[in-house]
């Protein structure tokens, strides 16, 4: 049976067609409206960005979301939870990291008119275990707390590309977003005796840390924090497997070095244990709802630290009650387009339209599929592969005012203005600013630079010089405004 | 084999051929590492390539130059650690 996706473009002429407009607008339109009851705790769930990454969505998109949450008579919180500890320098891994992290990126309750909650606390422990029989290959999972106590979760989601996960949509946002620290290690297969980090990899046992050469050696020793590894001294490395964890607080050190080489097995499984996982979560709250913006495609997710040119041109907004159909759309939608000139679509070679993008420029590693979170989410019930995507209409700028003061101009302005008058009528016959009359208009619409002169007190350098012509301290000769009119005499300037 | 390292090789022999045997043996110390066994490396292993073709044709200092700068920047990410994954 095919799902309802619902969609409106990423082009905008008018207030009711900016994307904030279009999002509220495609939330109502995907019957989201309808999960918000009077009284109903609403956790608004997204991605808050790594320290320096700047893909992420902007705070406003949540703002514009707990305002109608707000309007339904829903008590909104927007969150995001802990992360596993991710190699050595990870930003969000407790709750005190991820709020400052999260709110050197905007996402306070001033900005969003409602709390900004750490949803599995400090640590990451404060969850909620589910049991799923019908999972593929998890049989429970643990879902943040707060997201668990919610009576409606809207999953608000920037659609991108993942190192591990290749694509970063809606089920990613459950099922590992959702998922609290003590989740995450399951669904990252943790202790599992096949796919986990302790059981999948090939550790070179030989290697040899020369701290001679190796200035940050220390982070090897010290990349586990249960104290897995140890270096002996022979200088070569021991590491306790069968404890691991699979915290991946490691892997940044162990795999740029090839002490570690990752087994795909690792990552194919944890692709296919986060649509378990967000199975787990849409079985915990009672009510769940799915917005997506596919816009500033970054190859990688927001949990990396940086944020790359996108792979293809902003998208648009979806909004969907199923979790697989708005993914899926959303590969389609990325698939259809053109990758961007000179972004990572285009060094991976599949920048044409038509081309799958995520395999090469979202994944790790050559072999993961953009598909595999999908069709296990498919496989395990939670959703379709197969929708219809309705083409949403803009519901007209009156809605979308300045909602503080909605007076005509003159109501809004004239008493102040009469007050503190802001435009210096007493001035210049009325005309309140010292200006020319008139100036050769033409003479500086040239595409290869001005047909008039450089004035002689032009320009400011920071040092205090002047340029003048050629870069030169300009000459006494030069012209003044109001002492002979424009000049027309072509300069040529190298830039 | 993975797709970086099959450019890297390229580079490495079109380095070799052109006599640039030290930048090549930078390169091969590179090889193994995740940076080329994984995707990450695919941008600058092409770069790399393609500079290698241009410095095979064109021996001059500036060509070896960008191949060098290359070298460098590979050097750099491939050890850098904090490779996030998810």
């Amino acid at each position: 049976m095919s799902s309802n996706v619902y969609f409106m473009d990423a082009r905008s002429d008018s207030a009711d067609t900016s994307l904030i407009a279009k999002t509220t607008t495609v939330f109502d339109a995907a019957g989201l409206d309808k999960l918000i009851s009077p009284g109903d705790v609403v956790a608004i769930k997204l991605h808050c960005g790594e320290w320096n990454s700047s893909a992420y969505l902007r705070p406003v998109y949540a703002r514009a979301i707990a305002d109608r949450v707000k309007e339904l008579g829903g008590r909104p919180f927007v969150c995001d939870t802990t992360t596993l500890t991710y190699s050595p320098f990870s930003t969000r891994a407790t709750e005190l990291d991820l709020l400052l992290t999260a709110e050197r990126n905007g996402y306070s309750s001033a900005v969003l008119g409602c709390p900004f909650i750490v949803a599995d606390g400090y640590v990451g422990t404060s969850d909620y275990r589910v049991d799923i029989p019908e999972g593929y290959l998890l049989k429970e999972a643990y879902v943040a707390q707060a997201i668990a106590a919610a009576d409606v979760l809207i999953a608000l989601t920037h659609f991108k590309g993942h190192g591990m996960g290749v694509i970063g949509g809606a089920l990613k946002n459950l099922g590992i977003g959702a998922q609290s620290k003590r989740g995450k290690f399951n669904v990252h297969m943790g202790g599992h005796p096949k796919y986990g980090v302790g059981a999948a990899v090939k550790f070179d046992e030989s290697f040899v840390v020369d701290k001679e050469k190796d200035i940050e050696w220390e982070l090897i020793e010290e990349a586990c924090p249960i104290g897995l590894f140890k270096i002996r001294e022979d200088n070569t490395i021991a590491w306790d497997r069968d404890k691991c964890m699979t915290c991946l607080g490691c892997l940044g050190v162990m795999n740029p070095r090839g002490i570690f080489q990752p087994n795909q097995m690792l990552f194919d499984a944890t692709d296919i244990a986060i649509a378990d996982a967000a199975l787990g979560v849409v079985k915990t709250v009672p009510k769940v709802g799915f917005v997506t913006l596919a816009i500033d495609v970054s190859p990688k997710c927001d949990c990396a630290g940086f944020s790359d040119m996108p792979i293809v041109p902003n998208l648009g907004v979806f909004a969907s009650t199923d979790p697989v159909a708005i993914d899926q759309a959303c590969v389609d939608a990325v698939t259809a387009s053109p990758g961007i000139p000179g972004s990572l679509s285009e060094e991976m070679g599949v920048e044409a339209a038509g081309e799958r993008k995520f395999d090469l420029a979202g994944a790790a590693i050559e072999g993961l599929s953009e598909q595999t979170t999908i069709n296990t989410a498919v496989v395990n019930g939670l959703g379709s592969r197969d929708y219809v995507l309705h083409h949403v209409e803009p519901v007209g700028r009156e809605k979308f005012r300045f909602p503080f003061d909605e007076r005509p101009t003159r109501k809004r302005f004239a008493r102040m203005f009469e007050k503190f008058q802001p435009f210096p009528f007493d001035r210049h016959n009325g005309h309140g600013y010292n200006r020319l009359p008139e100036v050769d208009i033409e003479a500086v619409k040239p595409h290869d630079g001005p047909t008039v002169g450089t004035h002689s007190h032009a320009a400011y350098h920071g040092d205090g010089t002047s340029h003048g012509p050629n870069g030169h301290s300009a000459p006494e000769n030069q012209w003044h405004p109001g002492e002979e009119g424009t000049h027309s005499h072509s300069t040529t300037h190298e830039h | 084999m993975a797709r970086a390292q099959d450019m890297l090789d390229e580079a490495i022999v079109l380095l070799t051929n052109a006599g640039q045997n030290k930048l090549a043996d930078r390169l091969t110390a590179q090889r193994e590492k995740f940076f080329f066994t994984s995707l990450a490396g695919v941008p600058l292993a092409n770069k790399v390539k393609k500079a290698g073709s241009e410095l095979s044709a064109d021996g001059s200092e500036s060509n070896i130059a960008a191949v060098e700068a290359l070298v460098v920047q590979i050097e750099d990410k491939a050890d850098a650690p904090g490779t996030v994954l998810t």
